[in-house]
């Protein structure tokens, strides 16, 4: 009686475990087949051959060009921010941490639109600009600005929780030993949070790099001169599919590299 | 805690096995569905449409896919499931035809449409006519080469580039001047209407009735100018294909004519 109870037991047992590795192994398939789809749909020879159109090589290196500035822009501009919300309380804190953390969540049609509105020739500011004779969207410029707007929030969140980390006694210790407040902030703070501010780097590098809404919404499709790799994928779908998926494996590859990267730099902090 | 595990897996089996017999019995029950791959310069007449063919067919809802012909082309080709191909081009149809997705039979012209030169209304950079587009620092927004519109704009280049009036200087010119490939004429419409690009060329249908107002027609000389054929093809795969020629004859029918002379286009 009690050794067919177990055994009743043990068979429902192995039916749960069953179904469990079942549910998992599907969602295993349904994050990496996609991309291994892609990687299966063209010949190493068709790859090299189509990343080395002058529209695919004018995309990676636009590409690498715009997103790198982006992320250089974003951690000059996004620093002093970040330092400052994690260091003093100031009235509305919170109110405009969740104003910059805005653009996260926001879809990119949302924030392309936003730019359009504000920088387009009748714009708020753009239509001041326009007279002056500066013209931003259909531009380089306008692929910058673009991904600055959706990606810097992420390095402004990253580097907040990494300054926030720096225990406030060693920057003391070094002003009172005579250190200037910069000095102190780049031989001290700096250091102590690189891991934070790193990862926050790598990962607006990635958000730029990837950005497609706002740019095609604001700074048009122009190959060489506007057309990123993402808006490449999206324009040679329709004409030459194999270059596309080239595109795609080369973006695949970049993102891998950027998750390897973050595991590294997370691993050796831990 | 592990019966806890077993009840909630027995459960969630429970809600699955009802959840499929719940979508297919609402898939036998529920009213068809009639797809349409649309072209973008066909959103107005499409949607115009939509309500009159259901309220004709009240169990039957309709789907509009909506973008340029040439995406169209390839989601049919990987697999995508419709039942009316309206393209904008002869071309796609051809295409389509020739890899045996288009029931050729039921290929039916239906409608012509020209282009047309679109500037915003308070026209900033002064454009009167098809030869002021080569004036320099005119932002002239074009598609990608894959557009059908932007097939018949480099076919009216190659008008012009024989045409004494124009030459091989008007077209580079023109060329120099295009500061962007949209991936669709609706997008390149909508950048003129909002005043971002100076000139566009679209075909007369992009210029719908809420736009009316933002963007002025000017026209391009008859000898230039390009008329596209629009065609209706039902798809060998079609699940509906009943329900797809009979968008087709609505589309042939005096009330599809008027729809589409309302939207600028000339019925066949």
């Amino acid at each position: 009686m009690i050794s067919g109870q177990t055994r009743i037991h043990k068979g429902k047992k192995q039916c749960i475990l069953l179904f469990f590795s079942l549910i998992i192994l599907t969602t295993i398939l349904f994050f990496t087949l996609p991309v291994f789809s892609l990687l299966l749909k063209i010949t190493l020879e068709e790859f090299v051959s189509a990343i080395l159109k002058p529209d695919v090589k004018s995309a990676i290196f636009l590409s690498l060009i715009t997103a790198t500035t982006a992320t250089v822009i974003i951690v000059l501009i996004g620093t002093p921010l970040a330092f400052l919300n994690a260091r003093v309380s100031y009235p509305c804190r919170n109110f405009v941490e969740t104003l910059i953390d805005l653009p996260i969540v926001l879809p990119p049609s949302v924030a392309g639109l936003a730019l359009l509105v504000l920088l387009g020739r009748r714009g708020l500011i753009g239509s001041y600009l326009n007279d002056i004779g500066i013209a931003i969207i259909f531009t380089t410029l306008a692929v910058i600005i673009a991904q600055v707007f959706v990606a810097g929030p992420l390095y402004i969140r990253q580097a907040k929780s990494a300054f926030a980390m720096v225990d406030p006694v060693y920057e003391s210790a070094a002003r009172t030993l005579g250190a200037s407040p910069l000095k102190t902030f780049l031989k001290i703070t700096v250091p102590l949070a690189r891991t934070g501010l790193l990862s926050g780097v790598i990962l607006s590098f990635a958000r730029a790099i990837g950005e497609f809404g706002a740019t095609i919404m604001v700074a048009g499709n122009l190959p060489g001169k506007t057309q990123t790799m993402p808006l490449a994928i999206y324009g040679l779908m329709q004409s030459d599919i194999t270059a596309s998926i080239a595109l795609s494996i080369v973006l695949i590859g970049i993102s891998c590299l950027i998750l390897v990267l973050i595991r590294i730099i997370s691993g050796r902090s831990a | 805690m592990k019966k806890i595990i077993s009840y909630l897996s027995i459960g969630l089996v429970i809600l699955l096995l009802i959840a499929q017999t719940g979508c297919i019995s609402a898939a036998e029950s529920s009213p068809a569905e009639l797809t349409l791959f649309a072209a973008a310069s066909l959103t107005g007449v499409v949607g115009d449409l939509k309500p009159v063919f259901e309220s004709a067919h009240p169990k039957v809802s309709i789907i509009i896919n909506l973008d340029s012909s040439s995406t169209l082309e390839t989601q049919i080709k990987e697999g995508a499931v419709a039942d009316l191909f309206l393209p904008a081009s002869v071309k796609n149809m051809d295409n389509l035809d020739k890899e045996g997705l288009i029931d050729a039979a039921t290929i039916t012209p239906y409608a012509t449409n020209k282009l047309a030169l679109i500037v915003p209304v308070d026209n900033p950079a002064g454009i009167t006519s098809l030869a002021d587009l080569a004036k320099p620092g005119v932002k002239i927004v074009s598609e990608t080469s894959e557009v059908p519109v932007r097939k018949y704009t480099e076919q009216m280049l190659n008008k012009a580039i024989n045409n004494t009036e124009y030459g091989q200087t008007f077209v580079d010119a023109f060329r120099a001047n295009i500061i962007s490939e949209e991936t669709n004429v609706a997008s390149a419409t909508l950048k003129v209407a909002l005043g971002e690009a100076d000139a566009g060329i679209t075909y007369y249908s992009d210029v719908t009735k809420d736009l009316g107002d933002k963007i002025t027609i000017i026209t391009i000389p008859e000898d230039l100018n390009v008329v596209a054929s629009y065609e209706a093809g039902v798809l060998t795969e079609a699940k509906q294909p009943e329900l797809a020629q009979e968008f087709i004859d609505l589309l042939t029918s005096e009330e599809g004519k008027a729809m589409l002379k309302d939207y600028n286009f000339i019925p066949v």
